[in-house]
This record gives structure tokens, sequence and C-alpha cells, in this order.
């Protein structure tokens, strides 16, 4: 009898058809509750803590994640889980962010850019959204069709494997929108957390515990203090702190943070869920690094290919039926990152140009038609990027910095009341120039002295070149945002006053904005 | 009659006070330079944001102690 079907033991392959069918199943559930455009985009903002938390978890972890850390530690010690804790400095400020997002009672944040700037600043957001999203989306498809490949020896090519997820995830995101990304979310976020922990324990038997896991790498006479979370050199302190401070910046800027924050009952719960939710997150990191430490001594043979350490213990560790788990857990990550991913981008372009500029005044049957073909085509483009890039690095970077470009009129937009639209325009075209200017040497102008000229000092050393074009661009953004607006008219006082009555008016005291003569785009149902 | 001019205009900005819609927080917290304000008068907030830093420093404080146990 044959116990192997491409590449995978019978029984793995088993429990991982199953999870996938559970996973479908209650995700295709939830389109009966999906009625009209803010049923699909912000899922009637009817949930508590608990799915909060997991939404935020599940749309904020891949795969991909989880190789990188698990690679990074293998070749540069504990000091690589800051692959992916270059984030950990900005999740507290998760918690101010999300009631922000709650109260402005938008389904996108390019209802945010319209009403506090113009019409134009939300168009121009929706094509940064869009283009953000389907690099951040192929990224994904493209690190995960990877794993799949390797797990299964090579007999399914990476293709094959991207299609079968893409497959899965718009059968139930299209016609559950985010009611279904939610749920699925519970029901994946659970096994992402057991099984990122379920290989630590069956590692340390293997390796004689940690003073045996102390004893062998030591017995290497490695270069690097494998167990040390000071940087190695290649994550140098300036860059830790640049890559913060960026993430802080586009955070805002990511069409999906509207959904982890606004999908709530009330701002409370998507300041917990988003928050908390991120932090289940950076734990799940710390059994990544250390399943890359344990590599370091199982799999010496895998030395010149770090970033098989993570795909490889899965494989050699996990027991017969766990394998599959684990491959229909990391599946499901994905999956669930890339739902939300595509129910923000269909609407950024349902709710922000469709609706708005160009077939106005239908029903909502007609609006969620369009939005789940969108959906679709988004996916596509996803998967154009995909097959497109060849380093899952860089692309992951290109979604970071393209992010902030835009990210930096909404925080001046937000906390500087005079920001207006030309600021805000100047922004994020001056942002976008020095970003073009810095980030690779076009031969016409000359490049900053990044890591051989006079910027590179300690701890501005290894690493860095990257660091210098986050100042760069941000500063220049930043600078310019505050000349133009101080040089240009402002904006209407009312205008103004109604946004900030808006933020600054907690959920549940909606009735007061009306009395004011402000409209509420979407209340929810909270209950 | 001295005394008595300036009730008029007391009456008048009585008129004015009352014809505005009483004010809530929320008109309290639009006032002012920046949009930050809008977080400052809730408590909840900056526990909030305290506890986070606290497990930002907890989860580093962790993966260190791990990292020694058995050296």
């Amino acid at each position: 009898m044959q116990r192997y079907v491409y590449g995978i033991h019978i029984v793995d392959l088993i429990t991982l058809v199953i999870f996938q069918a559970v996973i479908v199943y209650f995700g295709f559930r939830a389109h009966r509750q999906v009625h009209s455009m803010g049923d699909y985009i912000i899922g009637r903002r009817r949930f508590g803590k608990l799915f909060m938390i997991m939404h935020a978890f599940g749309t904020g972890t891949h795969t991909d994640q989880a190789v990188i850390v698990a690679g990074q530690t293998y070749a540069h010690g504990l000091s690589g889980i800051w692959a992916q804790w270059l984030w950990l400095f900005c999740t507290p400020f998760y918690w101010l962010i999300a009631p922000i997002f709650r109260r402005m009672r938008y389904l996108t944040t390019a209802d945010y850019f319209r009403e506090r700037f113009h019409g134009s600043m939300e168009v121009a957001f929706v094509v940064m959204g869009v283009l953000v999203l389907t690099v951040d989306m192929g990224v994904m498809l493209l690190g995960q069709g990877k794993i799949i490949h390797s797990v299964t020896g090579g007999q399914v090519p990476i293709a094959t494997a991207i299609f079968i997820m893409v497959a899965l995830f718009l059968f139930y995101g299209v016609s559950g929108g985010l009611i279904a990304a939610i749920v699925t979310d519970f029901i994946q976020g659970f096994f992402i957390v057991v099984m990122s922990f379920v290989m630590i324990p069956i590692a340390l038997v293997k390796v004689g515990g940690f003073s045996g896991l102390h004893a062998k790498i030591d017995a290497l006479n490695l270069d690097v203090d494998m167990f040390s979370l000071a940087s190695s050199g290649k994550y140098t302190l300036f860059y830790i702190a640049m890559i913060a401070l960026n993430a802080l910046v586009n955070i805002v800027a990511q069409p999906h943070t509207m959904g982890n924050c606004a999908a709530g009952k009330t701002e409370y719960e998507g300041r917990v869920g988003f928050c908390f939710g991120t932090f289940i997150k950076r734990v799940c990191t710390v059994w990544w690094a250390f399943t890359g430490l344990f590599a370091v001594i199982l799999y010496p043979k895998i030395a010149d290919h770090p970033e098989l350490a993570f795909g490889t213990c899965v494989q050699e560790l996990l027991p017969l039926g766990l394998t599959g788990l684990m491959l229909a857990s990391m599946m499901a990550a994905m999956m669930s990152s890339c739902d939300s991913l595509m129910i923000a981008m269909s609407a950024l372009f349902t709710q922000n140009v469709y609706q708005r500029y160009l077939v106005k005044d239908r029903d909502q049957g007609h609006y969620l038609l369009v939005i789940r073909i969108v959906s679709v085509f988004a996916v596509v483009f996803g998967l154009a990027w995909a097959f497109y890039f060849r380093d899952l690095f860089h692309g992951l970077e290109l979604f970071w910095k393209l992010s902030a470009l835009i990210g930096i009129s909404f925080w001046l937009g937000l906390l500087w009341r005079r920001t207006n639209r030309y600021g805000a325009w100047a922004a994020f075209l001056v942002a976008s120039i020095v970003f073009i200017g810095t980030s690779k040497d076009w031969g016409w102008i000359p490049l900053p002295p990044y890591t051989d000229g006079a910027l590179a000092f300690w701890p501005f050393t290894v690493g860095s070149a990257a660091a210098w074009s986050y100042v760069f661009y941000l500063a220049a953004g930043f600078l310019a945002g505050i000349v133009v607006t101080l040089i240009t008219p402002p904006e209407p006082a009312e205008k103004i006053q109604k946004f900030f009555t808006l933020i600054s008016t907690p959920v549940g005291r909606e009735d007061e904005l009306r009395a004011k003569g402000i409209e509420i785009q979407h209340e929810g149902d909270r209950h | 009659m001295a005394d008595q001019e300036p009730k008029p205009v007391d009456d008048a900005a009585a008129a004015r006070e009352s014809a505005r819609p009483p004010l809530t927080v929320a008109d309290e917290k639009t006032r002012g330079f920046c949009g930050w304000s809008v977080f400052a008068p809730q408590r909840q907030t900056w526990l909030g944001f305290i506890l986070a830093w606290i497990c930002v420093l907890a989860i580093i404080w962790l993966t260190k102690i791990l990292a020694q146990i058995g050296s």
C-alpha cells in the first residue's frame, strides 16, 4: 500500500483535508449574515474581545514569518528574533490607535482621507492601498507556496500550491466577507498558537533539555553568541529604532487596520483585540526563534539553507497526524491573512471609487455583487506579484515602505488640526520622491554615504543602509507636510470641528453626533 | 442708572449661552491645537498603554530568562 501522496503521509494528508474542510465550512456559513457592504467590509461591528484578538492575530501572522525567524535564528543566533520583533516596540501604540479608527465610524481608511482632507487624497489612498496590499498578498502566497513545495519534497509545484490556497480562501472569503475572515481566524488562530509551541518539548527531549542545548551549541565554537538577544551585527540598535518608527507610521495606512480596529462592538473590543492579539504573535515569535536554535543542533546538514529550519523541524519532529495539522495551520495562517487583505482591497475600490464616483445610488445588493467581483480581481493582482517576486524579504520591505509614504499624511491630519489637503499631498509626494531617490542607486543622483562614508559610525554600522532610507523619507515627508500647510489656506473650520468631534465622541453616543449634524457612515449592530 | 447698564449685556450673553447646545465631553476634547487630546481624559487609555509596555518588557525579559536556562 502506498503511504505517501504528493510527498505527504496519508494520515497527514487526511488531517490536512479535514482541517481545511472545517475552515471552509465555517467561513462559507458566514455568507448568510452578509446583506450589505457594511456587513461585508466591517462585519456589522458586532464582535467581542476574543474574536477581535484572534482576528488581529490571524491577520497579522503568516507562515513566512515563522520560516524567516527560525532561519535568521539558525544563522545569527537568538538575535534573529528581531526579524519579527522589529514591530514589538510599536505594539503598545496599537492601544491608542484602535479607538480612533472605531470612533471614525468609517468603512475604510480612504474615508478618513476624504473627510479630513479632500476627495483627491481619498483616491490617492485607494491607489496606494491596493498597491501595498497586492504586494503583501504576493509575498505571502509565494512564501507559503515555497513551504508546501519543500515539505512535499518538491512533488507539489509552487504554482499549484498557490492556486489551491487561493481557491479555498476565495470560496469562503468572497461569500462571507469579514465575518467569514473573523470566524475562520478564531479557529486558525487557536491552532497556530498550539502548533507553534508543540514542537518545543519534542525538540527539547531530543537535544537533552536546555542544558544539552547549551552544551552542544557551545561545543560548535561558533563566532556569534547564539543565546544573546543583542545584535550580532545585522540588527543594529539604529536599524531596530528606525524600523519600529516606520512601523508606527505605516500601521495606520495599512488598509486592513480599519477591520482590525473597527469590527468590534465598541472601541474597547478593538483596542484589546488589536493590541493583545498582536502580543500573542510576539510570544509565538519566541517559539519560532527557539525552533531555529534547536535546528542548529538537530539538522546541521541545512547550514547552507537556514530558511529550511522551520520546515525541516515540522517534517522531522512532529508525529504522524500532527505534521498534517501543522501544515494545515500554516496554510490557514496564510489564508486568514490573505482573505482580510482581499476584503480591504475590494472595499477600497468599491466604497471609495465605484460607489462614490462611478455608479451612485444603487441598492446594496448591487454593490455587494460588485465588491465580490472586485475581490476576485484583487486576488488576481496578488497572484501576479507572487509570480513576479523572487526575493521574499525585499517584497516585504517594499510593503512596509509604501504604506509609510501615505501614513505620514494620516498622522499629520490626526495630530495637528491645522494640517490641510495641500500639506497632506506634499507629505505624500515628497516622501515618495525621497524614498525612490534613496532606496536605490539610480546613477543620476548621488546615494547618501550609508555604510562606507560619514554616516557609517556606531551604532549606524552594518544593516544601516535601509535604515537611513527610512530616516530620509520620513523626515522629508513630515517636514514638507508642515511647511506646505503653513503657507496654504487652512481647511474650513466647521469641517475640522466635525471631524474631531466625531473621533472624540465615544461609541454609543451617536445621538449626540446626529444632533450636531454629523453624518455617521456605518454605526453597525453592536448587539 | 450706571449700575443697571451692564444688565442688557449680561442678558444677551446668557441668551447666547442658552441657545448653544450644552457642552459635552466631546466638545471639550476637540478644542486646542492637536488631535492627541482625544486620548487625554481617559484613565483607561493610559493604564492600558502602560500595561502594554509592561507586556513588551516582560516578553523580552522572559525570552532572556529562557535563553539562560541550562547555561
